[in-house]
């Protein structure tokens, strides 16, 4: 679990730390302050030696395609990840667990025609996936990732080139599993299928029939139903028949998305954008208890953004509510050309609730 | 608990923190009078819940832009008791603490605490308005109202101040106004003496 977080470089944030992080945090702020972002620098730092992920945020961001323009000095898919597209500062990333064990990343974009050709000469022999590093003559884009933990250190690249594109060296599994749940990602069915599929292996599926009982109270089982070729979870509401969940509504799909995850992600991390999508204000206490005891179940940390106030409001009472600490809410304000953050623990959040203080 | 309501955005540089409602208003109607208009003012439900506003007030998105933020609270039976509480609940929320009331600290947000009625007095508020009537016509009726009460009823209301504002607005033409509203209303003369400190106080935290 992290205890703290710090990013320079990324996106919109020149320098961020973050420090009292806890088991669920809610990220609450104006349009274009970085919410997403900071998901997106998590979720980079959850992935510890993969590069490629630096990619997949296109995708999270609703840009599916990439195009590569090789051959051009300017503008490469990552540069978006660097403060102001400016690739001449690397990208750090630097997270704290609850043991106090301590991950850097650095990300850069290898420019020089001397770093590239290092990459080269290490990259031929390691690889198995390429065909082979361009020649000097040739053109490809490269982004390093560096990693530090403890002492160890290494560095793994992501490379485009005419071939297309592959990693280098094959990184090794991440240290936990964590998910990104985007405010406009659609989920494949059979992703949801495969998770739901995983529970079910552990004996672990009553856990999301439980929490989607708020929203249908009538749910009496979920079954896995393969239909038209692509597997699809289906609930048992007592009408005779199994019912597609989708059929029963965006809320109800939407939890058990969110629960899902959690469930997958076991000593891990969740990064939800947007939370309260597709939920009503009246259930959203309820959401909250069920959240926080499915993530202290399978002890899995959960980051999520948010505009609503019913959320955030929500959130507060079915913590305090249960007595429970483990709950922060972290405002992104911007102030002149900085990006501050402001954390509320339980007394102060129960505070600015009591005296109708904006929080958001 | 406002929670139904819509939340309160910090938007303007200058912030007062008042008692409660009625203080609002009445402070509303003051600040307009002498034509401080870029103040806000925060009711807070209540002197025992400044330690809590406070420590909401410096996460507020909006706290950055403040310039000047002033407390004002009732001095009750003891000023500097009443000083001392104000102090304790911005030494906790980590703001600069004055060394007493009405001398400013601090910058960005300046900081400056005001004791009711005045400057090492008991009283309250509502001490202060009577003072700015105390020549009205009506107050000799109040006055021998409450003399009439001392003689005739066991148990008079244990807080004179507020049942002499009471008594004196019920003498209005609109009879049902609180100290605020009365405000409002029009009915405490704000251009009398007994104001004069308090209009410093506004003027200075805005200066």
């Amino acid at each position: 679990m992290y205890r703290s977080f710090e990013l320079r470089n990324f996106r919109c944030f020149q320098e961020l730390k973050i420090t009292d992080l806890e088991k669920v945090n809610l990220f609450a702020g104006i349009n274009n302050v970085g919410k997403t972002s900071l998901l997106e620098a998590l979720f980079l730092h959850c992935g510890a030696y993969n590069p490629e992920l630096a990619i997949r945020l296109n995708a999270f961001r609703g840009i599916e395609s990439l195009k590569i323009e090789l051959g051009r000095s300017t503008g490469t898919p990552w540069d978006s990840l660097f403060t102001q597209f400016d690739t001449a500062k690397r990208v750090e990333l630097r997270g704290e667990n609850e043991k106090g064990s301590k991950r850097t990343l650095f990300l850069k974009v290898v420019r020089q025609p001397e770093e590239l050709a290092q990459i080269r000469h290490f990259a031929q022999p390691s690889s198995k996936q390429s065909n082979g590093f361009p020649n000097a003559s040739e053109i490809a884009q490269v982004l390093e990732l560096e990693y530090k933990e403890g002492g160890q250190q290494r560095k793994f690249y992501m490379i485009l080139d005419p071939k297309g594109g592959r990693i280098e060296p094959i990184p090794p599994a991440p240290p936990f599993p964590a998910f990104f749940q985007g405010d406009r990602l659609h989920i494949p069915l059979r992703d949801e299928a495969e998770r739901f599929g995983n529970l079910e292996i552990r004996g672990q599926q009553e856990v999301i029939l439980e929490v989607l009982k708020i929203i249908e109270p009538r749910l009496r089982r979920l079954a896995m139903v393969v239909a038209t070729g692509e597997p699809m979870l289906h609930g048992d509401i007592g009408i005779g028949r199994l019912v597609p969940l989708p059929l029963m509504g965006a809320g109800i799909v939407r939890l058990a998305s969110l629960v899902l995850h959690i469930g997958n992600a076991p000593n891990g991390i969740v990064l939800v954008d947007e939370i309260e999508n597709g939920l009503h204000h009246s259930i959203l206490i309820k959401v909250w208890k069920a959240l926080m005891e499915v993530a202290q179940q399978f002890n899995t940390q959960i980051f999520a953004t948010t505009h609503s106030f019913e959320c955030i409001l929500a959130a507060h009472r079915a913590f305090e509510e249960s007595q429970s600490n483990d709950f922060r809410l972290h405002r992104l304000d911007r102030i002149k050309d900085n990006i501050k953050l402001v954390t509320y623990d339980r007394e102060s959040l129960a505070a600015a609730v009591e005296t109708g203080l904006e929080v958001r | 608990m406002i929670p139904q309501e819509k939340p309160i955005e910090i938007n303007k540089p200058y912030v007062l923190i008042v008692e409660g409602r009625d203080e609002g208003f009445f402070f509303r109607s003051l600040t307009k009078t002498i034509n401080l208009n870029n103040i806000q003012i925060l009711p807070i439900g209540g002197k025992t819940k400044l330690r809590e506003h406070l420590k909401a007030l410096v996460r507020a998105s909006g706290f950055p832009n403040i310039n000047s933020l002033a407390i004002t609270r009732d001095a009750d039976t003891d000023p500097n008791s009443a000083f001392q509480s104000v102090c304790a609940a911005l030494r906790d929320a980590g703001l600069p603490v004055p060394q007493a009331p009405l001398i400013s600290i601090g910058q960005k947000p300046k900081i400056t605490v005001m004791i009711l009625p005045a400057a090492g007095e008991s009283g309250m508020l509502e001490d202060l308005c009577l003072r700015s009537v105390s020549q009205e016509p009506e107050m000799l009726c109040v006055e021998q109202y409450f003399n009439c009460l001392q003689e005739k009823v066991s148990t008079p209301p244990t807080n004179m101040s507020k049942a002499r504002i009471h008594a004196f607005l019920a003498s209005k033409p609109e009879a049902d106004k609180r100290l605020g509203e009365a405000s409002e209303a029009g009915y405490w003369p704000f251009q009398n003496p007994a104001f004069d400190q308090v209009k410093k106080f506004l003027q200075q935290i805005c200066s």
